[in-house]
């Protein structure tokens, strides 16, 4: 009996357990390293693994270093690699540093409340922090700078008076949050313009009538006139015929462009 | 200037026409009598002021012709029969009532000769009536000014026949035009607007009645022309009995004056008849119209219409009752606040609307 419960205790606490190491992992930010390019040797891999589960812990973010060579045009990064976090499946508080050598193209990307950490000085500054070692092709250096860097944004706290440009606000996101503000913020100057057209118009409707009161009827042709038609001819002359391709594709769109889950982004560079 | 005066048969009093019971009334004894009896009685005083009046008349008609173009109006001094005061009116005055005893005159001779009308329609809306009618009008019209539904306004309301030109017309008429088919069919992507074209011909015999013209060129056009419609099918033979207690006007546009205007408008309504046989066009564009009277009567009838002027914030507005159906016809204020609460409501909800729209378009 006692070792039934011995192992029913046991089963338990390792349940307990192994809940509340996924429970923390959530809670305390992870990291991922991919690199599908080779930058780095072993040695680099592991002090940067350590760097970013020491970061991601402190940050509560999910730390994601990617490489590659997919090719992808620089004009294309941001929301490729918006796509891949997406189809990722990252966590919402992410930073994200891409090195894609194909044609030599790099970017951040930021979610979630990390958006708020990166301003658009910010994003300037940690460029210009990493650009020495990404001309001299020293990709670790550059990755280093850039997780020492983040951890500095993150202890400084969220820059007050900085713009936010880089940020994109997914459309979807911001009308689910609240769609009253989001239709008052999109629509308010087409919204004023209708209310007032439709004001004025009743009153200048209502001043016509006013002013034109029982001019309206005054002469009942119908019933003040009797018709005997004696000819009667429709004569065809000529026939004209207009043709217009019309499009054969069918579809909507909900009104606002929706290009992944709202993002920060350095921009290609 | 002669005058007819009608006085009750029973106590001499001024006898005047009670547009409530059709007939005629004194207001001293209370007695009423159809028309047809007071007409009998005082048939030969028509006739004989009448006479004495023709010459006056020509001599008038021959100085208006000569005076073309003048604005001045002539003043005429005509003596009342009951209290003998001199009262002057303007010369197309043919009714009016005594400043000083207040009793109903007709000056017999102003609607004589060729002036005579050919035919009346008495008042059938009360003054009483009239001012109901104003009041029960204004109960439905939020946004007039304050005060000026006040029956005050209406104190000085007075029912005035007021003469029109009314127009038959039997024609020949023919119009041609072009007329359109439009046919929309689909093949595949292709979508095809198929546009028949036709010359459309059509000819018969028109019969317009009623077709009327103000002939009196010192009121305002419009509110002559928009106190209608009369239903003329009510009119009597015209005498001068039905304008004991109203004033009247006697014509001074003649026939001639009106005559294009009125044809005009005839076209147009012809032109109208001949179209609406033009049926399955969607768009028909008249190129002639051609006509051929047979046929046209023009009628000098006198038309019973309630009328005031009254000045509201500095502005003169005219306001006028058809005598015979109650309908009102005139420009009315508005009060600027009214409009402003107006403007403000519509905008507002609009506005709401517009944002619960958008918000259900998400």
């Amino acid at each position: 009996m006692m070792n039934f419960i011995g192992r029913i205790s046991a089963a338990l606490c390792t349940a307990l357990l192994a809940f509340s190491s996924v429970t923390s992992a959530f809670a305390y930010g992870s990291y991922t390293l991919t690199d599908d390019a080779m930058l780095f040797d072993a040695a680099q891999t592991q002090k940067l693994e350590d760097m970013m589960q020491n970061l991601g812990e402190k940050t509560g973010w999910e730390i994601v270093v990617y490489t590659n060579s997919n090719y992808v045009d620089a004009d294309d990064m941001e929301y490729y690699y918006n796509d891949y976090y997406d189809s990722e499946d990252f966590s919402d508080d992410c930073v994200m540093l891409v090195f894609d050598t194909g044609y030599d193209n790099r970017i951040i990307n930021t979610y979630g409340d990390a958006m708020y950490y990166f301003s658009d000085e910010r994003m300037d500054e940690i460029k210009s922090d990493m650009k020495p070692y990404l001309d001299s092709r020293d990709w670790y250096s550059a990755t280093v700078q850039f997780l020492e860097t983040t951890e500095d944004y993150f202890e400084q706290g969220k820059p007050d008076g900085d713009s936010f440009s880089n940020i994109e606000i997914n459309e979807s996101e911001k009308k689910a949050e609240n769609p009253l503000l989001y239709v008052l913020s999109e629509y308010w100057i087409i919204f004023i313009v209708i209310s007032l057209v439709a004001g004025a118009s009743s009153v200048v409707f209502v001043y016509l009538r006013y002013k034109n009161h029982g001019k309206q009827g005054t002469y009942d042709l119908k019933s003040n006139s009797v018709t005997n038609l004696t000819q009667k001819d429709d004569v065809f002359l000529y026939k004209n015929v207009t043709v217009v391709n019309e499009s054969t594709r069918s579809g909507g769109s909900s009104g606002g462009s929706n290009r992944g889950s709202s993002h920060g982004s350095s921009g290609s560079f | 200037m002669a005058t007819v005066n009608y006085k009750c048969p029973n106590c001499g009093g001024p006898l005047k026409f009670n547009p409530d019971k059709q007939m005629f009334s004194c207001e001293y004894c209370m007695s009423d009598f159809e028309d047809r009896i007071i007409q009998q009685m005082y048939a030969e005083q028509e006739a004989r002021q009448s006479k004495a009046e023709k010459e006056e008349n020509e001599a008038y008609a021959e100085n208006s012709v000569q005076n073309d173009g003048d604005d001045v109006e002539d003043a005429v001094v005509y003596t009342c029969p009951s209290c003998g005061a001199e009262v002057v009116t303007t010369a197309s005055t043919a009714a009016t009532t005594c400043f000083y005893c207040q009793n109903p005159v007709v000056l017999g001779g102003r609607l004589s000769g060729k002036f005579k009308p050919d035919r009346v329609v008495p008042f059938a809306v009360s003054k009483e009536k009239a001012v109901e009618k104003f009041i029960e009008m204004c109960r439905k019209k939020w946004f007039l000014a304050k005060g000026f539904a006040s029956k005050k306004q209406f104190e000085k309301l007075t029912g005035i026949y007021f003469p029109y030109w009314y127009i038959d017309t039997q024609r020949q008429a023919d119009v041609t035009a072009l007329g359109n088919k439009v046919r929309t069919y689909r093949v595949g992507s292709k979508r095809y607007t198929e546009t028949s074209t036709y010359r459309l011909f059509r000819s018969g015999n028109l019969i317009i009645k009623n077709v009327f013209e103000r002939a009196l060129k010192s009121q305002d056009r419009e509110m002559l022309q928009g106190v209608h419609p009369f239903d003329l099918s009510q009119a009597h033979d015209f005498s001068m009995s039905y304008l004991s207690g109203f004033q009247a006007e006697k014509r001074d546009l003649e026939k001639d004056d009106v005559y294009s205007a009125v044809q005009e408008r005839i076209h147009e309504y012809a032109t109208q008849l001949l179209e609406d046989t033009m049926t399955g066009f969607s768009a028909i564009r008249v190129e002639s119209y051609n006509d051929k009277i047979d046929l046209e009567s023009w009628n000098y009838t006198l038309l019973p219409v309630w009328i005031v002027t009254y000045k509201y914030k500095g502005k003169i507005y005219p306001f006028a009752i058809n005598g015979q159906t109650g309908k009102t016809y005139g420009e009315l204020p508005t009060s600027k606040g009214k409009l402003a609460v107006l403007f403000a409501s519509v905008t507002a909800i609009v506005f709401v609307l517009a944002v619960l729209g958008g918000m259900l378009l998400l």
